[in-house]
């Protein structure tokens, strides 16, 4: 059987708008209440978070309370540093000399004494140069110089000394500035000569390395 | 009704949930991320702290050797120039070396650039024979104070009678040798007692 609609288009097509209002009407609220879903859980996460926050605040004022009763501890590590830094700049540099006379022992040729051994490390204040034995402005490698003077039989042994000096450890430009036959043909030389010092001839705290 | 109703009900709704995005949600989500970010932060922090605690804590345990070497750094560099300790340890050095302790003639002490210690530059004299002359340098070198020897020299004991063949086993050392302190003002006419700002003794 078929329904008959009577009304007026008219009524029918109000009816039919006013449903479509409030369709988007429902629909509007209904958006505005996920809305307001979304607001809800947005504000608790904030209390939330705040409440983690303060937790935290308060975990972190116990650490820092904890940190400043041991704040002695911290300046002992700091004076100790500073102390360490005092030591290796007061011994930047060192040579340990009686290795130095111990290595002369052993280098120094059968045929020959010394009359003179000299030795010196570079100043380390700075527009402080030492000289070297050489004469001329040393190399900032270097640390120091020493110098010989002695007795020779022979110029072989002169030139023996010299090789051997330079297989010592940080000893270079082993040089000679003077070799003068004490007689003629007498073969007897007295002789002056001089050597550069490296960071290698430093002791390990004057390389700054930790004894 | 007016056939724009719809449309107009759903403008109103749009502008309403456009408003209360902007003015209720959009606020509550940058202060939820504002305060997520300090929490972030406060959690890093924490990280830090617990990390510099453990660090303090460790130097407490430490705090007995460090005590320990600040001490032997203090013996090293003492806090006063403390001359008489000096003598005893260079008669000793001499003493063990067998070397005849000629002369010892301390400088005046002069502080560093940045005032942090003073150097006492001395010159040292003693005589004997290579070895010992050797084993006073290596004494020298393992003082309980600390000492640098600048400058050496050594030469044939007694005066030379201008020959070029001196035959002697007798040798003289002569060393610039500095010790240090941490008292920058020492010596004659300085403030006595050790300097305040270097001298914790701790």
């Amino acid at each position: 059987m078929s329904q008959v609609n009577l009304l007026p288009p008219e009524l029918r097509e109000r009816q039919a708008i006013r449903r479509r209002t409030s369709l988007v009407a429902a629909a509007g609220l209904g958006v505005l209440a996920l809305i307001g879903i979304f607001y809800f859980f947005q504000v608790q996460r904030l209390s939330d978070v705040q409440s983690d926050l303060e937790a935290q605040g308060s975990r972190n004022a116990q650490l820092e309370s904890q940190i400043a009763s041991l704040q002695e501890f911290a300046d002992l590590q700091a004076e100790l540093a500073s102390k360490e830094a005092l030591l290796g700049e007061i011994f930047v540099n060192e040579v340990s000399w009686s290795s130095a006379l111990l290595d002369v022992s052993r280098v120094i040729p059968d045929a020959s004494y010394l009359t003179n051994l000299t030795g010196q490390v570079t100043p380390t204040v700075v527009g402080e140069a030492a000289t070297g034995p050489t004469g001329v402005t040393p190399d900032a490698s270097l640390i120091g110089n020493m110098t010989f003077a002695g007795v020779a039989n022979q110029t072989e042994t002169i030139a023996t000394w010299l090789t051997r000096l330079e297989e010592v450890r940080g000893w270079v430009n082993a040089w000679v500035n003077s070799a003068q036959e004490d007689a003629p043909f007498s073969r007897i030389y007295t002789f002056s000569n001089g050597l550069d010092l490296t960071q290698d001839a430093a002791t390990a705290r004057g390389q700054g390395v930790a004894p | 009704m007016n056939r724009r109703a719809p449309i107009i009900a759903g403008v109103i709704s749009a502008a309403v949930a456009l408003l209360a995005v902007v003015l209720l949600v959009l606020p509550k989500m940058g202060d939820v991320s504002t305060t997520e970010e300090e929490l972030q932060s406060a959690e890093d922090q924490e990280v830090a702290l617990a990390a510099q605690l453990a660090a303090l804590q460790d130097a407490e345990a430490a705090a007995p050797e460090t005590e320990q070497e600040i001490g032997a750094i203090e013996e090293q560099v003492p806090p006063t120039a403390n001359l008489p300790s000096l003598f005893r340890l260079l008669q000793g050095a001499a003493d063990r070396s067998a070397v005849d302790f000629f002369s010892f003639s301390p400088g005046t002490p002069a502080p560093n650039a940045a005032g942090t210690y003073s150097s006492i530059a001395s010159q040292v004299t003693v005589s004997g024979g290579y070895f010992a002359i050797d084993e006073f340098l290596f004494l020298l070198e393992t003082l309980p104070r600390a000492a640098k020897v600048t400058t050496l020299a050594v030469t044939p004991s007694g005066a030379s009678t201008g020959g070029t063949t001196l035959s002697t086993s007798n040798l003289q050392l002569q060393v610039t040798v500095e010790f240090y302190t941490t008292d920058v003002s020492a010596g004659p006419g300085s403030i006595p007692g050790p300097s305040e700002t270097t001298g914790t003794g701790a």
